[in-house]
């Protein structure tokens, strides 16, 4: 006998979540690869759509690059008075396709707005879109935080940090579950918490990051298309919101990100398979080395235990067919006086 | 008192195959019913009992072996793998053995070509005419042209007579299983065939690279897998019945009982069911020969068959393999082929 069944009783399922600590630093956002804003790992479509720019974690043209992230701006349609000048109908479509997918529908069938307080409609909303790559089944809750620079154009890291988190650890299990994409909690700045320090919402399992930039805290964060003529407007202002193109809000937006961090969270679901090998079961081996002259190498007279050198289990169907394969770190002596059960995990 | 130590608990990861992705991907087919277990990173040749440190150090090379990480290739896993048998003390096992008696009288068998040291099969008509000119070393190709799109079939090859060229389309490969080694037959002695049939492998599957070549008598019914990766291996099927020429009896030499050796040559004796086959091109090759060759072939510029090939030449070669495993216990043989092409 080669095979072996597997019965019923010998199969079991598992589940586990396993964490993953995701650092992004505000360097590979700009200025590592090429010149701000042109930065070549940075992909960008104001040839065609205009709609958002990708972030990679390599010049993208590589096929070494990773995807870290997407960047897209939108505002609230009616919220600007008088409307965007520049692209406006591009953002009133993303305030309303992150809407209508992060928040969904209220009772009269209208799309729910961003909002911090329940009440007030944030207008003005920057989106980091975090890549599957690195979400993988969603943003571990309470583990966000990011720093952004508060300084001048030419040198935004200057001075106090911008230090954004999503949640205080004492508050772990308070989040929303009225999204139709799962759960979300807010974007606090500083350490206190307060309900007035709201500045964004974090979607977990969809990974989206939304940003009020109407909020105070993005006031004095500049813009300028040169970081040679640091002269611009300001994140927060009418004038980018109207003026900016998508693309200028979201590169305004990555030079002032000091770093990112969260953990992600990856569902295992394993299936394990008790493999038996019983005392007298599999003893003999079919590899040629085996035998020389037809007479079993690893015995020296009839009456020598058989013995085999395990290195491999596979898995198979009732056509023989080889479906998994597991290797041991190394050979396991299998004789007569062994019984030994391998515990075979396929993870899904 | 001490602690126990549960250091023992083996715990691996596996990996799916392709064979086992492809499976998963359909509804409902991917269902694990057994395991078996292999040892293929294993040389027991490094199994040394005249170790002068004990028997402790009989196997301390072997346990040392480093292992591969899994492969996802499923043909590349476990060909060698552990068995089981009831009689834990068997001394002797069978082999599979590529049988080369040309001479035997139940049928034409080929054997290698010994300039090539494989099996050589005829990829073109061009070839053939070209190589057949070496009629007293003809015995080593297998002719495949009937799967050639060409007049030529029925007629003779170059200068071989007619009845030549019929008994070549009917070359075959012999694989039989016995034990190599005549002591063997001195200690079984006259046991019964019933006690031979506990080694004897009845079904065989052989596994051949399908984009190349296909096996015939005994006919392979369908392709296990249809997949269109150009140079896999894939294992076509299981063998039923396979030509065989009985079990062979006893005798006694005047001194003591063997088992009669007269098809296999030297000191092979034989206890087992035999599997013959031939060869042919893959309907594929055959129809689009100067596709593979230039895809997969190389230039030839040696002998085949005796004869001296130069590059000037223009010959191709494809050089593969055909494994005949035995499906009760897993031994194999590879039998290596060349194709040919001009």
């Amino acid at each position: 006998m080669i095979h072996k069944p597997i019965t019923e009783d010998k199969i079991t399922s598992t589940r586990k979540l396993i964490r993953e600590s995701i650092p992004i630093t505000g360097s590979l956002l700009s200025g590592t690869y090429g010149t701000y804003p042109s930065d070549t790992n940075v992909e960008k479509f104001t040839s065609s759509h205009g709609l958002f720019e990708s972030v990679y974690d390599y010049p993208y043209l590589s096929s070494s690059a990773n995807h870290i992230f997407d960047l897209t701006f939108g505002v609230r349609s009616g919220s600007l008075s008088p409307a965007p000048v520049t692209q406006s109908a591009q953002k009133y479509r993303i305030y309303k396709e992150m809407a209508q997918t992060l928040l969904g529908f209220d009772a009269t069938g209208s799309v729910r707005n961003f909002t911090l307080d329940g009440s007030t409609n944030s207008n003005n909303m920057l989106f980091v879109n975090f890549s599957r790559l690195l979400t993988k089944d969603g943003v571990r809750i309470g583990t966000f935080t990011a720093s952004m620079g508060t300084g001048s154009w030419a040198t935004p890291f200057a001075g106090t940090l911008l230090q954004l988190s999503d949640n205080p650890s004492t508050n772990v299990n308070n989040v929303n579950v009225d999204s139709p994409v799962g759960q979300y909690w807010y974007v606090y700045t500083g350490s206190a918490f307060a309900s007035t320090d709201k500045v964004g919402m974090l979607f977990y399992q969809q990974g989206v990051l939304a940003l009020d930039l109407s909020k105070t805290p993005f006031a004095s964060l500049a813009y300028s298309s040169s970081v040679a003529n640091p002269a611009g407007g300001y994140l927060s202002g009418s004038n980018l919101y109207s003026t900016g193109t998508i693309t200028e809000v979201s590169d305004a937006f990555r030079r002032y990100v000091n770093n990112l961090n969260f953990q992600n969270t990856i569902q295992i679901n394993s299936t394990i398979y008790h493999c038996d090998l019983g005392a007298n079961e599999f003893n003999y081996s079919s590899n040629p080395t085996y035998t020389s002259g037809s007479v079993v190498r690893v015995k020296t007279n009839f009456l020598d235990n058989s013995v085999t050198y395990i290195t491999t289990v596979g898995l198979y169907n009732d056509s023989n067919q080889l479906l998994a394969v597991a290797k041991l770190s190394e050979p396991i002596k299998k004789s007569q006086d062994d019984s030994i059960t391998i515990r075979v995990r396929l993870d899904y | 008192m001490a602690f126990l130590n549960n250091g023992g608990d083996i715990i691996v990861d596996a990996v799916l195959t392709d064979l086992g992705r492809q499976l998963l991907s359909a509804r409902n087919q991917f269902q694990v019913a057994k395991f078996a277990v292999g040892d293929d990173e294993i040389d027991y040749s490094l199994y040394n009992p005249n170790n002068t440190s004990g028997s402790a150090y009989y196997d301390i090379d072997i346990l040392q072996t480093p292992i591969f990480e899994p492969s996802t290739y499923s043909v590349a896993s476990l060909n060698s793998k552990a068995f089981s048998y009831s009689d834990q003390y068997l001394y002797y096992l069978p082999t599979l053995i590529l049988n080369q008696d040309v001479n035997v009288q139940d049928g034409p068998v080929s054997a290698l070509d010994t300039s090539t040291n494989a099996f050589d099969l005829i990829s073109s008509d061009s070839f053939a005419n070209y190589i057949s000119a070496q009629t007293s070393t003809s015995d080593s190709l297998i002719d495949a042209r009937v799967n050639l799109p060409s007049n030529l079939s029925a007629q003779a090859v170059g200068t071989t007579s007619n009845a030549r060229a019929a008994e070549l389309t009917r070359r075959f490969i012999r694989v039989s299983q016995g034990f190599n080694n005549y002591q063997a037959n001195i200690a079984l002695g006259n046991l019964e065939e019933t006690k031979f049939s506990v080694y004897v492998n009845s079904l065989f599957l052989q596994v051949v690279d399908k984009n190349l070549i296909k096996s015939v008598e005994p006919a392979i019914s369908t392709n296990v897998f249809d997949r269109t990766q150009a140079m896999d291996m894939y294992i076509l099927d299981t063998v039923q019945n396979p030509t065989y020429f009985g079990f062979v009896g006893t005798y006694n030499d005047g001194t003591q009982t063997k088992l009669a050796t007269s098809l296999l040559a030297s000191n092979l004796s034989q206890v087992g069911r035999e599997l013959q086959f031939s060869l042919k091109l893959s309907n594929d090759l055959a129809s689009n020969p100067s596709y593979y060759f230039s895809t997969f072939g190389t230039s030839f510029a040696s002998t085949v068959a005796g004869k001296a090939v130069t590059s000037l030449e223009g010959v191709s070669v494809i050089s593969t393999i055909v494994r005949v495993v035995g499906n009760t216990y897993g031994f194999s043989v590879d039998i290596p082929v060349k194709l040919f092409y001009k």
